[in-house]
Parts: C-alpha cells; structure tokens; sequence
C-alpha cells in the first residue's frame, strides 16, 4: 500500500505537469483502492485544492463498500466503478468466493446506485467467457445497470475460437445498444458510445490516446516507481520491465523516455505482420505479448486474436454507424 | 476571257493556257473580267449596270440574232474598252460554271463576241466548256459570228483546231466555220489526261483572287464523274479518267512553290468516285506535299478511314452533294447516296475537323413540298455538323436543255421546267445560322482563336495569381507555336488575372455575397462577355483540379449562344483525365482536348493533320500586352520549361506531362531566356521541368548557358534529390538558382523502393545540406496516403523534418491521390487495392479506393486527413511554413 508520504511526493512532483495539460486525469488501479481508505481522504483533500484536475471513478469490486465509505463519497465527489463481468454469480465466480458474496456486492451496489445514480460497471471480457457476453449485458441493462464498458482482458490467450466468440457477441451488443437508443433509453456502452462520439467528431488521436496511454501517462506504484504503463509494474521480465520503467519518485523520473514510447511500434520489436492501421488503437500494445498467468510471451496466433479483437470493436462501430 | 465559277482563277482557262504556251507559237493575253466583280472593282460597276441586261434572255437573243439593242450594244463596248480594246487572232471564251454549261456565260459571251467580231472581223471566234455537243452544234447553225466551238471538252481538241492552219480538214471534238460551211466529226480523241500540262495561272493576277490573305488555285485530278444524275449537262458524266498519283503530286509541289500557296481546290466532280485511287492518293499527298490544304467536292458515302486518310493527306474541307434529304429524290438523283450515309459522312467528317461545305438542290419538277421539308428537318438536325449550305436553284447555274435554248431562239415563251424557281431553304439557313459561303471562304477564312483563363470559382476567394504559372506555359507553348506558323487573330484573355487585381470588381463581390454560384456566374459573364471578341475557336484552360470549371462553363455557354458557328474548346490538365465527363454533360462545348500539346490546338486551327514539330521559342510578348494594356502588375515570374516528361515511372504519378521524355533544343533554350532575361530587370524564370536534372550532362550544359546571361536569371526548378553532387548545386547556384523543390514523397524505405525514383533519406538529407550550404532554398514535398501507409510512415517524415529543419525553407503536404493515368490506376490489384468507380463523382481530382486487406475508402480517407493535420501542424511548429511553391519562389524573389 502506497504511503502518505509517497502520495504527497508524487503529488508535489505531478502537479507542475498537471497544469501544463488539458484536463489533467488522475486515475487510481488496483488491487483494491478501498483498502486504502485514508489515502483517499488525503488525495480527496489535495484534490479539492486543484479542482481541475479529475479523477476517474475509482475501480471497486464493490465488496467493501458499506456506509461509512458511502458517507465519504457523497462528501469527497468521488465515485466508483464497479467490477462486474455480468449480472449471473457464474460470470463473476472467479472474483467472489461465494455466491453470497456476489449477492452482497449487488446489494452494496443498489445501495450506491440509490445514492448517487447509475453506476459505472465495468466487465471484463476473459476467454472463453466472451460467448456468453450478450446475454450478461442483456441482463445487466434489464436490471438497470446501464452504464457499462467492455475490456477484453490483457495478458490471458485468446484464441481463435475465443476471438470468434468475442465477434459474434460484441455484434450481439451492437444490436442491443441500437435497439436500446431506438426505444430512447439512456444507455451507455464503451467503447461503443466513445468510438461514435469520437468518430463523429473526427477526434481520431483521442482514440487512439484513450487505447492506449503509452506515451502520455506515468504510473506509480505503492513504492514510488514510475512506469509508463499500467501493466508494465506487474511484469515479472525484468528486461521489459526496465523499458517501461521510468525512475522513482525518490529519486529521479525520466519523462523523455515516457514520451518516446508514443513512438512505439510493436512492428519494431517483434516480427508481426502490421495489419491494422488506422485508428492507430494497437499499434504500441506490446501487452499484447504477454501471458501474465505463464509469465510467459503469448503465441504470435494469441497476439493476433487480442489485437483483431480491440480493432474489431472500432471497425465494427464505424461499419455500423459510419459507413454507407 | 473567260470566267470560273468559284472565287479562284479558272482551271479550264489555266488548263488551255498552259497547253497552248507549250506550244510557244503563241503570244497569249488574258482579259479576266471576272476577277472585277469579285473584287467589286471601278470596273465592275459597269457590269453591275450591264447583268440587269444580260438576265433578260430573251432581249439578249433578240439584239444577237434580230435587232441590235442600243443597251447591250453600250454595255458590250464600254467592256471591250475598259479591257483595253484587245487586238487578237483568236479570241478563246470559256463558257462553263464547275462542270456545267452555263446560259448566262454563254450569252454574256456572245453579246460580247458578236461585238469583237464587228470590230475585228478577221479574229476567229472560239467557245470552249463543258458544252454538250447538240448544243454547241445548235449555237454554231445559229451563231455565225462564232468560228469555233469545242465539243468535246478536251483541250487537246482545241490545241488541233488553233493550230490547224488553213486545212479544213474536220478536226476531232471541234465544231468550226470553214469555208463550206460546219465542219465537224463524231470521231472521238481519247482522253490523255497524263499528258496535260500543269495549268499555268501566269496570266492571272493572283494577288486579286486572294482570300484572307490566302489563293486557292484550281487543279483536277480526274474528269469525268462515275454518276449519271438526270438533271446535270456535264458532258464526261458517266466515265472517269484519273491522273497517274506521281503526276497529281509533281504538280502540285511545283504549283505550290510557283504560285506560293498550300492552299487548292480539286474540282473533280467526286473526289472519292474512286475510293481504291483515292486510298493511294491521300498517303503520296502526305508524304510528297505535306503542307497543302485542299477542297474537293465529294459523294456523301464515304467511310470514316477513307475521311481518315484524306485528313491527313491535307483535306480541308469537303463539299458535298447532298442535293436532297428525301430518300425518294435520292433515289431519284441515283448517285447511290442514301440519308444514313449522308449523317455519316458529314458527322465523321466533322469529328475529324473536316469543314463540311453542303449543296442542296431545289427546283426540280419531281420535288414535292414533302421533301423540301425532309430536308428542312435534316438540317435542322445536322447543323452542329455543317459549316456552310449552298442552294443551287435549278436553273441558277445555268442549266438548261436543247429544248429551251431552242425556245430561247424562236422567241418562244420559256419551258416551265427549265424556269428559275425560288429558294426554298433560305429560311431555315437564316433561322439556324447556317452561312452560305462560297467554297473559297469557307476554305482560306481566317481563324481567330480565343485563349481564356476564367476567373476561379471561389472568386473573390481561392488561389491568387501566383500559383497558375502552368497555364500561363501550356497558354504561350501554343501562342508561341501558332504565331511561329504566321496565324493571326489570337486573342488572350486572362481574366483570373484582371480580376485578381481589380479591387472595385473584387470589392463589389465581397460586398454581395451570392446565395447561389449561378447568380455570381452570371455577373461574371456580364463582366467578361464585352472584352470577349468574337472568334472561329474559344479554348478555355481549366486548371488543376477544375478550379475555375464553373466560372469557364458559364462564359462558354454565353459565347456558343452568342456565336453559334464559333467552336468552343476546353483543354488544360482537368481535361486531360475527364474529358469524357465533359463532353457528355456539356453540349456546347464542340471538343475537349486530351492533352496540351501545342500541336493539337494548330491542328485545330489548320484543319489538318500536324507533323509534331521540335517547339520553337516562348513568346511571352501577348502576355505582356494583356497586362500592360489592362494596367496590371508587370509579371513576377516567367513561366518556362526546356523539357517534358519524364523518365522514371513513378505508381502514384498520372503523367500529366507526358510519358515520353523530350528535351527541348539547347539552343532555343538559350534563345529563349535570353528573351526572358530582357523582359524584365530582375528576371526570374520558373521551370515547370518534371525535374530539371533528368540528365545531368545536358544541365551543365544549360548552367554554363545560364551563368552567362545578363541580366542574371534567378530560377526555382524540381529536382530529384539522387546523384546530385555538391558541385552541381554549387555550379547551379552560380547561375542564379535560388529556389529547388524536391519530390520527396516519403520517408518510409519501403515505399522509397518502390517509388521509381529510387530515393534514399540519407542521400536526401545529404542533398539538402549542401543545398542550403550554397544559398538555395529547399522545398520538399511529402505525400501521405499512401495505400497500406501506418503510423510509421507519419513519424518517420516526422523525424526527417526535425532533424533536417535548418536546410528546409518550406514543407508541402500532399495526401495521396489516386490518378487517372497513373500505374496504379491501371493495375489497382497490384498494390492491394481496389477502385471504387461508384463512388467517383468524375469531377475531383483522385478516385476512390479501398485498401483490400485494410481500410475501406470512407475510412482511409479520415487518415488520410488525419496524418496530413498532424503533419502541417508538426511543419508549423518547427516554424516551417507549407505554401504552394510558385507563391513561395514569387516571394521570394520580391523580397530579395
């Protein structure tokens, strides 16, 4: 768990740069970010000095959540987004012991919703789940969660089968998005409502930043180093690791290495065959190769797969909508 | 003395000439009264007063054969007087109209021979012409003041008769007086047209048959016509004798160097009666007389190789015996012409740049009301297609038969038949703007030609002066070459300019902004249709990516209604690929050139095929007159190039200046700017040269060339950035180079490879460096775009530019167009791609095409602007700046 004294430090040290940006986002990763309930506080009072800077929803699995951490919020502003990878305890049976603990999450989530509106669910899509996506989704707009975002997980094989399912499903959810926008319900489903929002408005370069942050974001870890990716600090590849590591807050923070990963291809590093090329969405997605659970890099077919299924998501909302 | 029919001297009278001449027992003197009235001269009026007379026939027949008319008497002598009262042994009439035996020529000529023989009564008397024999033996029992009278047609009957002495022995195809009375024989002398000598006009006074400047000299090539058409005398009809090929062309290379014209008129009755000889004639007429134009009447069923081969061989214009449009008089003439292929011939004809010059027969006692309005309708149809009509009312040539000459004779009223009817077409001529020109005008009219740049559609906004120096160059490269070939009437019009720098027009359009661009077009044309002479030709360039297509459009409408007979022409790069486009959506437009070579534009003009000639020098001299004369601001810039084309091959490139590469001779080059080098103080020529270093070799030449004209030039020019040493940019630099642009393209290797130019980027940063070292000012251009192109791509031109930012001076970004013209248009599956023709709208510049393994057009269209923002706005914060090259050189130069 990050200390106070690391929290400030990062802080003092992120804020010359937050003014210098647009709309400086703050985003907070686990674990579990309820667990650190004081440095909540501590950042919600830093924040409430520099209003322009925001923070993202905090992700939760919900679990901890209960009245005083309710209190909180409704004083701090901040808000949750729950992880939910659908409304049935057997699509999330590998995030909750039991199925009592899944019905007390979604109690804690109503009790939420109560308070502070719909909530922000985010699924995340793992192999050899996706073909039951669909009918999660269904189920979780029909229970009046209707603000959702999809994410194919990073680090895990996909393979063909899997991304075939993924393709059928998310063309599934398509349908449902446009029949629910048809009938005027308000819904929202990312990277759907982004991709039209953007696509429309020609913000191709906010597509491809909001994919991936390589190059414009640092994280730091509990201890004070600096990454330039999320998934980078938990690489066990100590070579890789050291290409996306960015110093200490302690010490010293090598931002022009941070900015020179925009410029990564995965084409240089590896001997993939570039297929996709505008929106520029995977092009530095060198997580692609990587399998967290082998600690190993992933068949050349998985990376593929992982890639074509982040591709296949804007290609299909552009056909969609886009094109006629 | 004696007349022809059209407005050239006479061939029989030059043909009889030149026979007798040869003999060299002549002295010979020629009275052409003909030549008075066409020229409308003093002595002209008194034959003015005298036709009035002459019309009346009968009056004319009594005062010969009864009582002499005190009018006719008066008239007749004051002619012979006003030729100088001619003393002659023989005193030779010509008698005929084209091929016709013509009655107001034969009574002209009688009243007049009757009045010479009272004078002179030892002279003999002689008629010849295409009289038919029954007639010339009735006018000889009649006629006893005539001695001789040729039967047969055939000038070497004639030479007999003269030269007979005083043996009274018949001779073959005369009719004479001897002293037993009428000697004659029906044996015939055959034809030996072989053996004609060329006609000799040296008694003619050319100078007074000239037309525009131009003589058009009769000549034959055959006699006699294949057809048997009921109403026409033509004694030869029904045979037909050619000359050999090698004669026809040795007179007429001899004829053309005499007399000092390209120009004739063949007057054999059908030029193509013998398509087989005709097929043989026309390449011989290429090859042996290259520059003659010719007119020739001709039989409207014909086929368009035929037309083909006859333009090349220098047709001009062809005159056609179209008589009716009805297919029962068609039939009823039988000269095997059918409606269909009257269209054809003409259409073809026309496509083919022939002037169509159509006959029409009206009077004859088979027509009905039903075919004259067939015939009505045809032109009604056809007009687009025909240049001049001519109504031959029967009787107005002069036909007549036995029967009426006899009727004439007795005093008997005329038969009704052989009355002059009236004209039946007049009307629609007049309604449809159809001329009806003579032959000859037709044939030497002037041309003026128009040459427009139209102001740009976004007028008062859009591109500025600067950046059209293409026009101006494809402009003054046909200027220049027509001037070189001695055509006047050219006119320039460069209204982008006059209205670019006109500040009132400018600020009245600022101040009424237009809901619609038709009303803005429409003031436009009002502004621009008084300064617009009318002309033969209007070309209009529409530059580039049709920016002034609209403003264009709108003026040559008002022009083609204005002057209907007028051709409007649009040539220039956007015609180039959509010319098709063009021609089907705009029916006023006559032509869209294909291309911009000079030559084309003279054919157009000369109505012939031309021989591509080496260009001859720039002539910028209209350009500045237009300026002048306008006020405007003395030109910046000249626009030049000493070569087109280009060697290399590049996939995404259309060619637009050619695939072949030719350079222009070094010497004119030289010639050339040493012009330009005089026109202003401060010189500055800008190549439009593909790359002024496609050979090496020959740019040290033109450097050396360079660095010795004073006032020095200073020039801006493309190059290929690939073996260009340092001491080629140190010696380019020395003779005034200021400004390179470099095709970069890309900085990707492997596009780099295949892009036939086969650059390299570190060669290229090379290149720049030393560039910049010797005072040049480096334009690079990129293209973005490209098919399958990625990010990569972008952050590599990105690179590039950062790290060469102090030897750069200006960056153009250019998405990637895929061309009409271009290797890859042509083969779109070979570089993965596939066109997408549904969604062309056939105006822009660049088709559509969708990436087969990747993204759809729609999509690849968002990168495509997508990496070209990003680029510009990488350019402009390394504080590059991205403007069109000419504005950047003309900048240049002023700020020097």
């Amino acid at each position: 768990m990050m200390s106070s004294s690391t929290l400030k430090r990062i802080w003092k040290w992120l804020l010359p740069y937050f003014k210098k940006v647009d709309g400086p986002l703050l985003n907070l990763v686990g674990g579990e970010p309820l667990l650190s309930l004081s440095l909540l506080v501590e950042l919600s009072a830093l924040l409430s000095i520099e209003k322009k800077i925001r923070l993202k929803e905090i992700p939760t699995n919900g679990i901890l959540l209960d009245e005083g951490i309710l209190d909180f919020l409704r004083s701090s502003g901040m808000r949750l987004a729950f992880s939910l990878d659908g409304y049935s305890y057997a699509a999330n049976s590998h995030r909750f012991a039991n199925v009592n603990a899944f019905k007390r999450v979604l109690s804690n989530i109503s009790a939420y919703k109560s308070m502070f509106g719909t909530p922000l669910i985010k699924m995340s899509v793992y192999p050899g789940k996706a073909n039951g996506l669909a009918c999660e989704i269904e189920r979780l707009i029909h229970n009046g969660f209707t603000r959702l975002t999809l994410e194919p997980v990073v680090g895990f094989p996909w393979h063909k089968e899997d991304a075939e399912d993924f393709y059928k499903s998310f063309k599934k959810i398509i349908r449902i998005y446009s029949t629910c926008l048809a009938s005027g319900q308000k819904i929202s489903i990312n990277p759907i409502d982004k991709y039209r929002e953007y696509i429309k408005m020609g913000w191709w370069d906010k597509i491809e930043s909001d994919c991936c942050g390589l190059g414009h974001e640092i994280v730091f870890s509990p201890n004070g180093d600096a990454y330039a990716c999320t998934l980078a600090s938990h690489l066990c590849n100590e070579d890789l690791r050291k290409r996306f590591y960015l110093g200490n807050i302690y010490k010293k923070i090598d931002l022009d290495k941070m900015e020179k990963l925009e410029h990564l291809h995965i084409c240089d590093t590896s001997n993939i065959e570039c297929r996709h090329r505008f929106p520029n969405i995977t092009c530095k997605k060198i997580c692609a190769f990587f399998d967290f659970k082998a600690k190993d890099l992933l068949d050349m077919e998985c990376v593929y797969n992982y890639l074509n299924i982040y591709n296949f998501m804007l290609h299909e909302t552009y056909r969609t909508y886009f094109l006629k | 003395m004696g007349p022809g029919m059209i407005k050239s001297p006479a061939l029989d009278v030059a043909n009889l000439a030149a026979l007798i001449r040869q003999t060299g027992r002549y002295r010979l003197g020629l009275i052409d009264q003909r030549v008075d009235v066409i020229n409308a001269s003093a002595a002209s009026s008194n034959w003015a007063s005298g036709l009035f007379l002459l019309n009346q026939f009968s009056r004319c027949f009594d005062h010969l054969l009864k009582c002499p008319d005190h009018a006719l008497n008066a008239f007749t002598k004051n002619v012979i007087v006003n030729a100088g009262s001619p003393k002659a042994d023989f005193f030779i009439f010509s008698i005929s109209v084209l091929e016709q035996f013509s009655l107001q020529y034969l009574i002209v000529s009688l009243c007049l021979a009757k009045a010479l023989k009272v004078s002179q009564p030892c002279a003999k008397i002689v008629f010849f012409g295409n009289c038919p024999k029954k007639h010339a033996r009735k006018l000889m029992a009649v006629f006893s003041f005539v001695d001789a009278f040729l039967e047969d047609g055939n000038e070497f009957s004639l030479l007999d008769y003269l030269g007979r002495g005083r043996d009274n022995s018949p001779v073959k195809g005369v009719i004479f007086r001897a002293d037993k009375g009428l000697t004659y024989t029906d044996e015939r002398r055959v034809l030996g047209l072989n053996k004609m000598p060329r006609p000799y006009f040296g008694l003619f006074d050319l100078r007074r048959y000239s037309s525009s400047g131009k003589v058009v000299l009769p000549y034959e090539i055959s006699r006699g016509c294949a057809n048997k058409c009921f109403f026409c005398y033509y004694i030869h009809k029904g045979k037909l004798a050619h000359k050999d090929i090698g004669k026809v062309t040795d007179d007429l290379a001899f004829l053309s160097k005499k007399y000092k014209t390209n120009y004739f008129h063949f007057m054999d009755a059908a030029i193509n009666s013998d398509e087989a000889y005709l097929n043989r004639l026309c390449p011989a007429l290429r090859a042996r007389v290259p520059k003659i134009n010719w007119s020739a009447l001709a039989i409207p069923n014909i086929s368009k190789r035929l037309l083909i081969s006859m333009k090349a061989g220098g047709c001009r214009q062809l005159r056609w015996g179209v008589e009716y449009a009805s297919p029962k008089m068609l039939k009823l003439i039988s000269k095997k012409t059918t409606l269909d292929s009257i269209i054809d011939a003409i259409k073809n004809a026309h496509e083919l740049g022939i002037y169509n010059y159509v006959t029409l027969l009206s009077g004859l006692k088979q027509e009905a009301k039903a075919d004259i309005d067939k015939t009505n309708k045809f032109l009604a149809r056809m007009h687009p297609y025909i240049d001049s009509v001519k109504e031959c009312v029967w009787g107005e040539l002069g036909h007549f038969s036995l029967a009426y000459l006899e009727a004439l004779l007795c005093g008997r009223p005329a038969i009704e038949s052989d009355k002059k009817k009236a004209e039946q077409y007049a009307s629609i001529l007049k309604k449809l703007n159809i001329p009806s020109e003579d032959i000859i005008e037709v044939l030497t009219a002037p041309h003026r030609a128009a040459f427009i740049i139209s102001p740009q559609d976004s007028f008062p906004g859009g591109g500025t002066v600067d950046d059209d120096g293409r026009s101006l160059l494809s402009i003054f490269k046909a200027i220049s070459l027509l001037k070189a070939r001695n055509i006047a009437g050219i006119e320039y019009l460069n209204f982008l300019l006059l209205f670019g720098e006109h500040a009132k027009i400018q600020g009245y359009f600022l101040r009424h902004p237009f809901r619609t661009p038709e009303g803005k077009e429409r003031i436009l044309v009002e502004l621009m249709a008084p300064l617009v002479k009318k002309s033969s030709f209007y070309f209009f360039y529409i530059s580039w990516w049709d920016r002034n297509l609209r403003t264009a459009l709108a003026l040559a409408r008002y022009l083609k209604k204005a002057h209907p007979s007028s051709k409007i022409i649009f040539w220039g790069p956007h015609c180039n690929f959509y010319s098709k486009e063009i021609s089907r959506k705009y029916a006023f437009i006559d032509k869209v050139l294909r291309t911009d070579a000079p030559e084309t534009i003279l054919e157009l003009l000369e109505k012939k095929a031309t021989v591509p000639a080496a260009p001859g020098l720039m002539d910028y001299s209209m350009h500045i007159d237009f300026l002048a004369k306008h006020g405007l601001t003395p030109p910046v810039l000249f626009d030049y190039e000493t070569s087109c084309g280009c060697k290399h091959n590049c996939f995404y490139c259309s060619s637009l200046s050619g695939k072949a590469l030719w350079f222009k001779d070094i010497f004119l080059v030289s010639k050339d700017l040493r012009a330009l080098a005089k026109l202003a103080i401060e010189p500055n020529v800008y190549f439009h040269d593909d790359a002024l270093n496609m050979d090496n070799g020959r740019l040290g030449a033109l450097l050396d060339i360079m660095a010795g004209i004073k006032p020095r030039l200073s020039w801006s020019c493309y190059m290929i950035a690939k073996d260009v040493s340092e001491a080629l940019l140190k010696k380019m630099a020395y003779a005034g180079c200021r400004h390179i642009r470099w095709g970069i393209e890309t900085l990707d290797p492997y596009k780099q490879r295949a892009i036939d130019k086969g650059l390299n980027t570190q060669e290229i940063a090379k290149i720049l460096f030393a560039a910049n070292r010797h005072g040049i000012d480096n334009q690079i251009s990129v293209i973005v775009g490209f098919p399958y192109e990625c990010s990569k791509d972008l952050d590599l031109a990105i690179d590039f530019i950062t790290n060469n930012r102090k030897n750069i001076s200006c960056v153009n970004v250019y998405q990637f167009k895929l061309r009409r013209n271009s290797p890859i248009y042509a083969y779109p599956g070979k570089f993965g791609i596939s066109i997408d023709h549904t969604l062309d709208s056939g105006s822009t510049d660049g088709m559509p095409f969708s990436e087969k393994n990747g993204l759809p057009w729609q999509l690849k269209k968002s990168q495509q602007e997508y990496i070209s923002n990003i680029l510009k706005l990488k350019v402009k914060s390394l504080g590059l700046i991205d403007q069109d090259p000419r504005i950047y050189f003309s900048n240049l130069v002023r700020h020097a």
